[in-house]
């Protein structure tokens, strides 16, 4: 049965159905649209290093996840990547701390591109040559992270918030750990989470939502699924309560400009992914009210040349984990890392003192929310499964439009505790 | 559907219902060599920064959110020989927002473009003290990113002594240090006056409506500055200018340009973009798959077509003790392009890939409104049957430009490790 979700305030439909293998799919036709977007996501990511499967606990090597990405396009005889290309699709894939995502945009041969996707996904093949070969590439690619100083900082600020998690490593892993990857555990890692019932698939833009299905279930009927069971998750924080959060770190390498970064570790348990979804767009509205640059602490930061116009913040939320981060280049790092923390320590002061904006703030968020209705992409990936329930992009629209000035009171009084706070610097040679 | 609103001020106007985001790009275009790159850049800084009405950029932010989180922005570009500062505008439409968003967007950009915050002296004294720093802080961080960094020196190898393309586009620290704010107030003056200006509005409007908007911005005729062509052309070198520079750094970065006889909107483009997509404009490419899959040299290895100077730049990034096998690697591709070692399978999937890059821009509103602001400045309309052209590109076309190709420079970043 397909489920219909109605969005007619923005003339749109969103199909939803789960194919007798446990595969997830949702469907949201665009028309006017030339391309299709499709992306196809395991919950399977870089942190996912130890898990449960018949009952037994496994420890795989850092990067395990993001080496997979890399190896599953290979075949025997073939690239997934030139069977795509041959259909004029435009394919990619990408590794996160939790989830790792195949896809492809195509503005023709639609089923082709989608049976493509499904093989090569759950088809593996892999051997001691070909995995040789990749460490390589994946170790020039983390020579390359390990000369971003963006990336830097933001690894060494994950490095305070969870000194003791897979989290501070970077998601490729390291030129060390990627040494340890073989044929044999990349299939017992592929097999174990690789299941249609640990996946779900997206496909938006140009579409028939039943032909797309019909499509799909022809596919999958033709794999041979042996029933196994799913795989337990077990990733989580080893300190629950945060409290091994490094106050402070630096590291110098060659930058023209300081760069400063402040971190800021949550510990909120939630009830369902609707609540989830819920925090993360008020502390969303409340992070833009205290830090945006509609705030008076925007303004003062950047007059006295603690911020400038590379000053980000936002809050990264995954399964298991969710933390806040600020950053700037800076010439100042001590004064920006005691001004964000100043402005932290009485956020509910301070988000009192902005709630005449409240309003206009979340009236601008909606209507951001609102433009990423232009991409089949943003749509497709925005798209979070089980950590927001599902919600789909319509959702969160309604979802925010639903936000009260006391959620963001409430969320950020759950997110803020000094004693969860970091500061990094990455400092060029002689910096004083 | 395109407007003069006065001499040299034209407005190009894209209906579709497709999007629920109207964007509004305001492009001003001088000659290269009557510009200072380093100015404007800060002018188009400045001018989104805030105005007379909206002192403040947080008064001004507060403003944009108010708008359903209208985003605005300001930046120079360059297309060959002409220096742009653009300002963008983008709101949700009228429709969506179920009011008149789109007349107060334009009574926002009228009081940017024409009510700056000034004085009798210039910029406002404070204003353009914060964003001068913050542009010299801006130009200083790009030098963090290797990869931009080595494109760059690559480019600054290319171009001839006295080039006018030698300087950035974006101006150099110590052009921006040494201005002041009365100098970039007179830049900011003679943009208004003299630049050709083309707008181009992308979104579901309706087009009589757009029209008296943009009408209302109230800009005064001028004659069109550019009296030639917008392509750059110089002499080929015998052979080829090569720079190294040392830092301390993991990964090296090797960057070689082509010249390629081979530009916007000439005959050959078409081939031109088939060959970059072989050599390197597509995953499918030979440096791609040839340098960096199958040799395991690089982690990436990538090319791009320059049309408006008739260029091709390769990038890699490699291990410092493989320097030498890979650019005899990347000139092997070069020459096996030419010798049409190449399978037709490739051919076939690089322009299939090339016409699927083509319809999915289609979608893309940013790309809309670029592609008619390129064709506005040079005078020339929008290509038809673009996958038509790119579909009937043969082996021999691409053999024949790429015999064509001549390395001129060479930009080597290497990495040494203590």
């Amino acid at each position: 049965m397909m489920e219909e979700l109605d969005y007619s305030a923005y003339g749109s439909k969103v199909y939803r159905t789960t194919l007798d293998n446990g595969l997830k799919v949702n469907l949201l036709p665009m028309p006017n649209y030339h391309k299709t977007y499709a992306i196809l996501t395991t919950d399977f990511g870089s942190v996912d290093n130890t898990f449960v499967i018949d009952g037994r606990e496994q420890t795989v090597p850092n990067g395990v996840a993001h080496f997979l990405e890399h190896k599953l396009f290979e075949k025997e005889d073939h690239d997934a990547f030139d069977l795509f290309g041959a259909l004029g699709a435009d394919a990619n894939a990408f590794t996160s701390f939790t989830q790792t995502s195949y896809l492809f945009s195509t503005t023709a041969h639609l089923h082709e591109s989608l049976d493509v996707l499904l093989d090569f996904v759950f088809a593996p093949y892999f051997t001691e040559k070909t995995v040789e070969k990749e460490k390589g590439i994946i170790g020039q690619e983390i020579q390359m992270y390990a000369d971003s100083p963006e990336n830097r900082l933001y690894m060494g600020t994950l490095g305070n918030l969870y000194p003791n998690d897979p989290i501070r490593i970077d998601i490729a892993g390291s030129e060390e750990s990627i040494q340890r990857i073989t044929p044999e555990l990349l299939y017992k890692v592929h097999q174990t989470f690789y299941q249609p019932g640990n996946m779900n698939l997206f496909v938006a833009g140009n579409l028939v939502p039943e032909q797309i299905v019909e499509w799909v279930k022809q596919n999958q009927t033709l794999a041979n699924w042996p029933v196994r069971p799913l795989p337990k998750h077990t990733f989580a924080p080893t300190d629950p309560k945060g409290q091994d959060v490094i106050a402070f770190n630096t590291l110098t390498m060659p930058v023209a400009r300081p760069k400063a970064m402040i971190g800021l570790r949550g510990i909120s348990d939630f009830e369902d992914g609707r609540d989830r979804l819920k925090f993360v767009q008020a502390v969303g509205l409340a992070l833009e009210m205290l830090f945006d640059d509609t705030s008076e602490n925007y303004l003062q930061m950047y007059n006295k040349e603690i911020i400038d116009d590379s000053f980000g913040f936002g809050l990264e939320i995954e399964r298991g984990f969710h933390f806040a981060t600020f950053g700037s280049e800076t010439n100042r790092p001590e004064a920006f890392a005691d001004a964000i923390i100043a402005i932290l320590r009485q956020a509910n002061e301070e988000l009192e003192e902005e709630k005449d904006q409240f309003e206009s703030i979340k009236r601008g968020q909606l209507g951001r929310l609102i433009g990423c209705l232009d991409s089949p992409e943003q749509i497709a990936n925005r798209f979070s499964g089980n950590l927001f329930d599902q919600a789909t992009i319509f959702d969160e629209i309604e979802s925010l439009s639903q936000i009260t000035f006391a959620d963001l009171k409430a969320a950020l009084t759950q997110l803020v505790n000094e004693k969860r706070l970091t500061a990094f610097f990455v400092l060029p040679e002689n910096f004083s | 559907m395109d407007i003069q609103l006065v001499a040299g001020v034209d407005l190009h106007i894209i209906p579709t219902k497709q999007f629920k985001v109207t964007r509004i790009l305001v492009d001003f275009a001088a000659p290269q060599a009557m510009a200072s790159p380093s100015a404007r850049n800060l002018v188009a800084n400045l001018l989104v920064t805030s105005s007379a009405k909206y002192r403040t950029q947080t008064v001004l932010a507060r403003h944009l959110t108010s708008l359903y989180g209208a985003s605005l922005s300001g930046y120079v570009s360059r297309v060959g020989l002409a220096h742009t500062v653009r300002v963008k505008l983008s709101l949700i439409n009228d429709q969506v927002a179920k009011t008149g968003l789109f007349e107060r967007g334009s009574a926002l950009l009228k009081e940017l473009l024409f009510n700056p915050l000034v004085d009798e002296a210039g910029f406002d004294q404070e204003t353009y003290r914060l964003q001068q720093a913050n542009t010299i802080g801006t130009l200083q961080s790009w030098d963090d990113d290797k990869r931009f960094y080595a494109l760059r020196r690559l480019q600054q190898a290319y171009y001839q002594m006295g080039a006018e393309l030698k300087r950035p586009a974006s101006g150099t620290i110590d052009e921006v240090r040494a201005l002041t704010r009365d100098v970039v107030y007179q830049a900011y003056q003679r943009m208004l006056t003299y630049d050709k200006v083309n707008i181009v509005v992308v979104g579901d409007v309706d087009p009589a409506a757009v029209t008296e908007a943009m009408r209302a911005l109230d800009f005064q005729p001028r004659t069109n500055p550019f009296q030639e062509s917008l392509l750059y052309h110089q002499a080929s070198r015998p052979a080829p200018v090569v720079e190294v520079e040392h830092q301390l750094l993991a990964q090296a970065k090797l960057d070689l340009a082509y010249h390629l006889p081979a530009y916007y909107h000439q005959e050959n483009h078409v081939t031109a973009i088939v060959l970059n997509g072989l050599l390197g404009g597509t995953p499918y490419s030979m440096l791609f798959t040839n340098v960096r899959e199958k040799a395991s040299l690089a982690y990436y290895a990538s090319s791009s077509l320059r049309p408006f100077t008739g260029q091709i730049l390769v990038e890699t990034g490699i291990n410092p003790v493989d320097q030498e096998r890979a650019r005899k690697l990347i000139e092997q591709q070069v020459a096996d392009l030419a010798a049409g070692k190449f399978s037709d399978a490739q051919f076939q999937r690089v322009k299939e890939g090339l016409v699927n890059q083509y319809v999915t821009g289609l979608d893309n509103p940013n790309v809309l409104a670029q592609a008619r602001l390129t064709t506005a400045l040079m005078g020339i309309e929008l290509s038809t049957g673009v996958e038509e052209k790119l579909r009937s590109v043969t082996r021999q076309d691409v053999c024949q430009l790429a015999n064509q190709m001549n390395l001129e420079a060479v930009f080597l970043l290497d990495a040494r490790r203590n």
